[in-house]
């Protein structure tokens, strides 16, 4: 028994050794712990500038905290596509997107699933991925499978990256917004987010796991500063303020410059929408859009408090507009005129008595075209009025499942300013990202003769035959299978719980934080105390490098390190002792 | 085929027992803020990271859990398999 609880003593004292180990570089860290109130330390945890056309560079986290996802990288077949993401985080969606309204905008267009078909707008629908929206000024609505319905509008730059914050009706913990994705090098209004307290989801690059509990404008107290704030965890403190919260009222200002494809001129339209803002809410961009015909060319958006200096948040002056897309009407004639044709793109069938039939908005109509050996001649593919080449449908290559216009034939993503993928020779064509199926066995499952059937091979080969077909899931079954199953029970009850479930295992624990706790007093405001001078908060237990309690908060480092050291020392022995003699420790 | 009617049994299976949950209930406000009552709560916590070691109460208070849960299981197996008569039981 002795030398049981030697071996028990050994191992708690190894466990504390480690422990050891680990408090030394706490405690080493205990200088450092105001890089999480700032973003200037630690790189791990800087915002980063999205170099690409995606979040995070993968999948995994691309959609941050999302479920089965893979990354929304766009391409596009057209040089005069804009493209936005939709992104939501915060949530699992597995359920399909259904386009339920778009609304202006200019650009090409392409339906996908139940879109409604607007000029101006492209539409990926996937599974595991959602949406893509392509379309300059417009307002988009969706209905994010079972979650909810997310509302924005967006197109107030074109060919650059643009944030756009719109409301969601999935309830709290699930945000979205669209990025805009394609596009030269972006840029953006640095006087909004120069506070280096103020996260920019525009900029954000997040690791995966990262739960964005929610982001929009957020006044601090005593400043009228409206930023979008992405509150990444708990790491939210305001080191300037200090304070995290209040109400901000003022006007969305925004201004529009719109230029006419036909004859170049410019117009300004401008819209201002008058709010307030809680912290953490949304703020609504007024809906302002160009015309049918034009192209917008610049924008900017201003805040103008009702107390306070007016905030400028974005400004672009139209140098980030895609020149391709200046370019458009001349190589896609019809497509941008206020009056022209919608510029879908049309995968279109050959008729045996002349003409061309369309093969429906995602090619359902023809589900063999690809593989037809005839195909470059029973096809035709176009944008709007113009004929364009046949690879340009490749995105109709998984014919009524979805559009795929960004994926490459052999899976792999494709970068947003890619040429269109080609499509491959028919009876050689690979779906995107499924796999391969093993080339058919050659050998038939009869005997070409009476005499060969004599041969005791074909008793085994027919055998083999009747196994495979009964066993062999058709292809395609299984995600069909799986694609329905999540659909259906992203609807129903359970699948809404798990929604809300899901963002409580991705919130990151920070252990690092010295801001200390924030405690809200703004539910104090009311009755006679509605105009009391008083702040909305105060934070008690700062203990960051230079604050009067630091040296204090060490002390309590210490002590509760020792403490647990004490607490597993005297029952470590005894519950690794209870586990070797079965039934607790003697003496 | 065996597989193709196994799957369409499960999903019908699947979709039954779905479909005897209300189609139309709607999760209540407190239970969808969960997460961000959570993550303000973390937040808190984490804001007071200067004063509590978080890393090492968590590792303490959870490697004594989860000694005395495995302590737990193996006094229950061996309560279970006491009750074979061939197997020490009596």
């Amino acid at each position: 028994m002795k030398h049981r609880k030697a071996a028990a003593l050994i191992a708690t004292s190894l466990a504390l050794g480690l422990i050891a180990a680990v408090a030394a570089p706490t405690l080493e860290r205990a200088g450092a712990l105001a890089c999480y109130t700032t973003l200037t330390c630690n790189p791990a945890n800087i915002p980063m500038i999205v170099e690409s056309g995606v979040i995070a560079g993968t999948g995994a986290e691309a959609v941050v905290g999302a479920a089965a996802t893979t990354a929304p990288v766009v391409a596009t077949g057209s040089a005069a596509n804009v493209w936005a993401n939709l992104a939501v985080v915060g949530g699992a969606f597995t359920g399909i997107f259904t386009i339920v309204e778009l609304a202006g905008g200019i650009g090409t267009a392409q339906g996908g699933l139940s879109s409604d078909g607007l000029y101006g707008q492209r539409v990926r629908t996937d599974e595991s991925l959602g949406a893509e929206i392509s379309f300059v000024g417009g307002t988009a609505t969706l209905e994010v499978g079972g979650y909810g319905t997310f509302t924005a509008t967006i197109g107030l730059k074109a060919g650059a990256r643009q944030c756009v914050v719109g409301s969601w009706s999935g309830g709290s913990g699930t945000s979205a917004y669209f990025e805009q994705t394609e596009g030269p090098a972006y840029g953006y209004s640095e006087s909004a987010f120069a506070k280096d307290n103020v996260y920019d989801p525009c900029k954000a690059l997040y690791p995966a796991g990262t739960l964005l509990s929610g982001f929009g404008p957020t006044g601090n107290y005593g400043q009228p500063v409206v930023g979008w704030r992405i509150r990444i965890g708990s790491d939210y403190s305001d080191p300037v303020a200090g304070t995290y919260g209040g109400t901000v009222t003022g006007t969305a200002e925004v201004t529009l410059r719109c230029q006419s494809l036909d004859d170049g001129s410019v117009r300004t339209v401008t819209g201002g929408l008058h709010q307030s803002f809680e912290a953490g809410s949304t703020m609504t961009v007024p809906d302002v859009g160009c015309a049918p015909g034009e192209i917008a060319v610049g924008a900017d958006i201003d805040w103008n408090p009702d107390t306070g200096d007016s905030q400028q948040i974005v400004h672009d002056d139209g140098s980030q507009v895609l020149p391709q897309l200046k370019e458009a009407p001349d190589d896609y004639p019809g497509c941008f005129t206020a009056t022209g044709p919608n510029c879908l793109l049309i995968l279109e069938k050959l008729r045996a008595g002349g003409g061309y039939d369309s093969c429906g908005q995602i090619g359902e109509l023809c589900e063999d075209w690809v593989t037809d050996p005839q195909r470059d001649t029973n096809y035709r593919c176009r944008y709007g009025v113009t004929v364009v080449g046949l690879d340009y449908c490749s995105a109709y290559r998984k014919p009524s499942i979805g559009v795929l216009p960004n994926v490459a034939p052999d899976g792999s993503l494709l970068s947003p300013d890619a040429p269109v993928p080609s499509i491959q020779t028919p009876g050689t064509v690979t779906e995107p990202g499924t796999e391969v199926e093993p080339e058919p066995d050659t050998v038939d499952c009869r005997p070409a003769s009476w005499l060969e059937a004599l041969n005791p091979y074909w008793v085994f080969r027919a055998v083999q035959c009747v196994v495979e077909w009964a066993v062999k899931p058709p292809a395609g079954k299984l995600e069909q299978f799986r694609a329905e199953v999540l659909a259906k029970f992203a609807g129903s009850p359970p699948g809404k719980i798990a929604a809300a479930l899901i963002p409580l295992t991705l919130i990151p624990i920070a252990s690092d934080g010295c801001s200390g706790v924030t405690i809200d007093l703004t539910w104090l405001r009311r009755d006679a105390f509605a105009t009391a001078d008083f702040p909305d908060s105060f934070t008690i237990l700062q203990a960051c490098p230079g604050d009067t309690l630091q040296p204090f908060a060490i002390m309590s480092t210490l002590v509760i390190i020792v403490g647990m050291g004490f607490v597993a020392f005297r029952t470590w022995p005894a519950l690794i002792g209870r586990i070797f003699t079965y039934s607790g420790v003697d003496g | 085929m065996i597989w193709a009617w196994l799957l369409d049994v499960a999903r019908g299976f699947i979709g039954w027992v779905l479909d005897l949950f209300p189609s139309d209930w709607e999760l209540p406000d407190w239970f969808t803020g969960l997460a961000d009552t959570a993550a303000e709560v973390i937040g808190n916590a984490a804001g007071l990271g200067a004063w509590v070691p978080w890393g090492i109460v968590l590792t303490v208070v959870g490697a004594t859990f989860v000694l005395w849960t495995v302590g737990l299981i193996i006094k229950f197996v061996r309560w279970v398999v006491g009750l074979i008569p061939t197997m020490g039981g009596g």
